[in-house]
């Protein structure tokens, strides 16, 4: 057995109820995983609960999973992005905007060259609440597309849209997200 | 990358990514591995019930509208048919009824 077995390695473990295989690609996949869900429903505590939902399936579902069908990767991202959507609609309702304080806390100290003085973790703060005033599908296609770095097509599949519909809402998203931005901006001048 | 000159896009991907809490690992681990593995049969009933529960109220009003369309259609048939039956049987018999005279 090798010291950092793949992803589908793992997941025959875990279909055979290893815990410790579980264990290990929850340490290799929850930081992504977490940044999706938190950027998406902009809570933490919901953040938490889909992450909770998405890798609980993973493991109760883990026969569902075919190799063949794709990368373990990929079928983890489906199933995160319906349980973050899921959320974000149960949520609507009870919308907040994410508290500044906890982001604050919250952003990782990526060094003193990269993130580290105020006005730059300011910034990161007003992304973060330009994007909860999106729809959130959009919010999603901008997390994956440009946040999580994927392609439109990869995106596209994750969504289960087609790459037309999340060129779309990438379009929509980048619009308002200037005009918040821009608005936000005057205000704090 | 797409739109990676839209300076939009380039400050969106300097924002920090946000970090899960050291613990929570663990008890995601700890949470999800009390369940049981759902095998064979269980998972398409699980499937069933989660595609059956999502818009379950659009579905459900979409049967009671069906159901009563029906009623309305059905007794409606009924009552053509009826009375076209009573039509014919009341020419009939008038038209025997005259022979016989």
């Amino acid at each position: 057995m090798t010291d950092n077995p793949t992803d589908e390695a793992l997941m025959a473990r875990v279909r055979e109820g290893d815990q410790q295989a579980f264990a290990m690609l929850v340490e290799r996949h929850l930081p992504r995983a977490y940044a999706i869900t938190r950027r998406v429903l902009g809570q933490q505590a919901d953040a938490e609960d889909a992450a909770q939902e998405a890798f609980s399936k993973v493991w109760t579902q883990a026969r569902d999973w075919k190799p063949e069908r794709g990368s373990f990767a990929s079928w983890l991202g489906r199933i995160l992005v319906n349980a973050s959507l899921d959320l974000a609609r149960r949520q609507t309702s009870r919308r907040q905007i994410s508290d500044a304080d906890a982001s604050l806390a919250e952003l990782a100290d990526q060094g003193p060259d990269q993130v580290s003085s105020y006005a730059l973790q300011q910034q990161a703060i007003d992304i973060e609440q330009a994007l909860q005033h999106l729809p959130a599908q959009q919010r999603m296609a901008v997390v994956l597309c440009y946040l999580e770095e994927h392609s439109n097509t990869q995106a596209a599949a994750l969504m289960g849209l087609h790459v037309k519909a999340v060129e779309g809402l990438l379009v929509r998203a980048r619009k308002q997200l200037r005009v918040w931005l821009n608005r936000h901006r005057e205000e704090h001048v | 990358m797409n739109n990676a000159e839209d300076p939009l896009v380039q400050q969106l991907q300097a924002s920090p990514r946000p970090q899960p809490r050291p613990d929570l690992a663990a008890q995601i681990i700890r949470q999800a591995s009390a369940r049981s593995q759902i095998i064979g049969w269980q998972q398409h009933l699980q499937r069933a019930v989660d595609e059956l529960g999502y818009g379950w109220q659009l579905k459900l009003a979409s049967l009671a509208l069906c159901g009563v369309l029906g009623i309305f259609a059905g007794q409606w048939q009924d009552t053509t048919y009826d009375t076209e039956l009573l039509v014919s049987a009341q020419l009939l018999d008038s038209a025997l009824y005259s022979e016989d005279l």
